[in-house]
Formats: C-alpha cells, sequence, structure tokens
C-alpha cells in the first residue's frame, strides 16, 4: 500500500474526493485484504474518538459557575467599598494635616485656628481700600 | 421559575443575561455544557484542571455577552473560547514540566506512558493517553472534527485556520493515533 493511497483512505473519511482518486482507493480495497484492514483500524479508530463525545464535568458544574459569576459580582461591589473607604479614609488624613498646619500657624487652639475660619476686625475691615473709591 | 427559563429561546435567554440575571445564564451553561466538556476534555483529559477551564470559558462568555453578536453560533463561540482557553493550558503544562525537569531532570511526569499492560485501561482512557501524544495542533483538530463532530469547514472556521490544513492535521494526527493505539488494538 503506497503512501499516496493510505493519504487518501484518511482523506476519504473527511473531504469528498475527486472520481479519480475515488475510483482508486476503491479499487485498492477491492484488491488488497491489508487496506481493507487499514480502513477498519481507521473507522474504529473514529468510532472511539466519537464516543468521548458524552464527556461532562464534574458534578454540579452549572452551579459552580453561577457561584463564580455571582461572587465576581460581589467583588465587584466590594471593590468600590473598598475604594471609598480609601477615599474617605484619605480625606480625614488631609484635613487632620491642615487643620495641625493651621493651629501651629496661630497662637492659639481654637476650631476657628483649626479650620482656617478668620474673622477680620473692624478696624481691619475700614484699613481696607474701598474698591470704587 | 427554571420552567420558564428552559422554554425560552437562546436569543431570549441571551437578552436576559445582558441584562444581568445570572439565573437565565446558567440556562445558557447547562444547555452547552456538554459541547464545552467535549472540547475540553477533548483537549485536557478529564480531571479538575479541565472542569476550571470548563467554568472559565463561560465566566468568559458572561464576561463578553455585550460584544457578542448574535449571527455567530453560541456553540461555535464558546467552543472558540474553550478551545484557546485548553491550548494555554497546554502551553501552561508544558512551561511546568520544562521547569520542574530543569530542576530535577529525572521527573519525566505527565508525559502518558503508551506502552504497557492495556487490559488495565477502559476504551475511553487508552483514548485519552493517545490524545496527549498529539501536538495541541492536532488534538485541537481531532478534537473538533472526530470528538465533536464538526464538519472539515466549521473547525477551520473556529481554528481561523485554512480547510486544507485542517485535513493535513486531521490525516499526520490519525496516523500517529493509529501507530500509538496499535498496541491497544486488542483492548477495542
Amino acid at each position: 500500500m503506497g503512501r499516496s493511497l493510505y493519504n487518501l483512505l484518511v482523506r476519504s473519511f473527511d473531504s469528498r474526493l475527486s472520481d479519480k482518486d475515488r475510483r482508486r482507493v476503491d479499487s485498492a480495497l477491492a484488491a488488497s485484504e491489508k487496506f481493507r484492514a487499514t480502513e477498519e483500524d481507521l473507522k474504529i479508530l473514529r468510532s472511539a474518538l466519537r464516543s468521548k463525545r458524552g464527556s461532562t464535568f464534574n458534578a454540579f458544574f452549572v452551579e459552580r459557575v453561577i457561584e463564580r459569576l455571582r461572587n465576581s459580582r460581589q467583588s465587584v461591589d466590594e471593590y468600590f467599598v473598598s475604594v471609598f473607604r480609601d477615599l474617605v479614609a484619605g480625606a480625614a488624613v488631609l484635613v487632620i494635616l491642615l487643620s495641625a498646619y493651621n493651629i501651629s500657624r496661630t497662637n492659639g487652639f481654637t476650631l476657628e485656628s483649626a479650620f482656617g475660619i478668620h474673622h477680620p476686625s473692624l478696624d481691619q475691615i475700614l484699613t481696607l481700600e474701598a474698591p470704587f473709591e | 421559575m427554571d420552567q420558564d427559563l428552559k422554554r425560552q429561546t437562546d436569543e431570549e435567554l441571551l437578552r436576559i443575561s445582558r441584562d444581568g440575571d445570572v439565573a437565565a445564564f446558567g440556562e445558557l451553561v447547562r444547555r452547552y455544557e456538554a459541547k464545552v466538556a467535549a472540547t475540553v476534555v477533548g483537549m485536557l483529559g478529564r480531571g479538575n484542571e479541565a472542569d476550571d477551564v470548563g467554568q472559565e470559558t463561560f465566566i468568559r462568555f458572561y464576561n463578553a455577552l455585550k460584544s457578542f453578536r448574535e449571527e455567530a453560533a453560541i456553540g461555535t463561540y464558546v467552543t472558540r473560547i474553550a478551545i484557546n482557553l485548553s491550548l494555554n493550558e497546554l502551553r501552561r503544562r508544558k512551561r511546568r514540566r520544562l521547569f520542574f525537569r530543569a530542576i530535577d531532570p529525572d521527573n519525566e511526569a505527565e508525559e502518558p506512558a503508551v506502552e504497557g499492560n492495556s487490559e488495565h485501561f477502559e476504551k475511553r482512557e487508552i483514548i485519552e493517553r493517545a490524545m496527549k501524544t498529539l501536538n495541541p495542533k492536532f488534538r485541537a483538530v481531532v478534537t473538533l472534527r472526530l470528538i465533536e463532530g464538526y464538519s472539515t469547514e466549521e473547525t477551520a472556521n473556529i481554528l481561523r485556520i485554512p480547510v486544507g490544513t485542517v485535513l493535513s492535521r486531521l490525516m499526520r494526527a490519525q496516523k500517529k493515533l493509529q501507530t500509538v493505539l496499535h498496541n491497544y488494538k486488542e483492548g477495542f
């Protein structure tokens, strides 16, 4: 059995052969017992492979996929919560630092000094230049 | 509720799933589980890794629902994801094997022993072992065409390779499988 004949035989299972090639394969099958045995082997192999079609995953596969999807959605929510928590913590630290800085620039500790709230005295207001004068 | 979902068409389930209904997507998973299992188990063999890749296939599909164009068949689409993830897994396994061989040259694990006592193996197991001897590219073609039963054109479309390449890979894969399975012939 020649290599090209064997190739044609294998190919005949998956594609349509030309009339000439089909005749070659048919006449080889009619003439050679070895060639018929090779064809039989191929059929057995292909049928054995087809028998794997019924493969399944482990039990409760669908439930596990759904569980993973629900968990991944939950983790998105958790992500936003953690980002928001970090933002809040960062902002609180910033407020404390600014307050400390404001307090250090004034003589005493008052709420106004901590938050940089400035109450100008009447004299200060009067000494301000009138804008439209 | 489950009965309602079972009556829905794939297109309806897709639409509901896109709105975030995980249960509707679960019904799609149920419908396509066997198809994905055939692909992944064909590529990787049975086991927890196959199960993980199967789950990942559907998670990827869920995440791609918004961009999924319905003119593509769901079966073809998930099979393509499954094949790609399986090929990635095989590459990972190869790297792992190379690494372990590098640190322990005596470690020749994982590569299936094809000689041996065939009486101890069932037909499926023998096929699985023989499949593991194939190069992943050939394994993908055999899985799609011979296990799943896709046509050569569909196989070419899923793998995005020419039909001629599918045919030549099929031919070479079958030759190799025949050689490997020769020892087990009585088992069939």
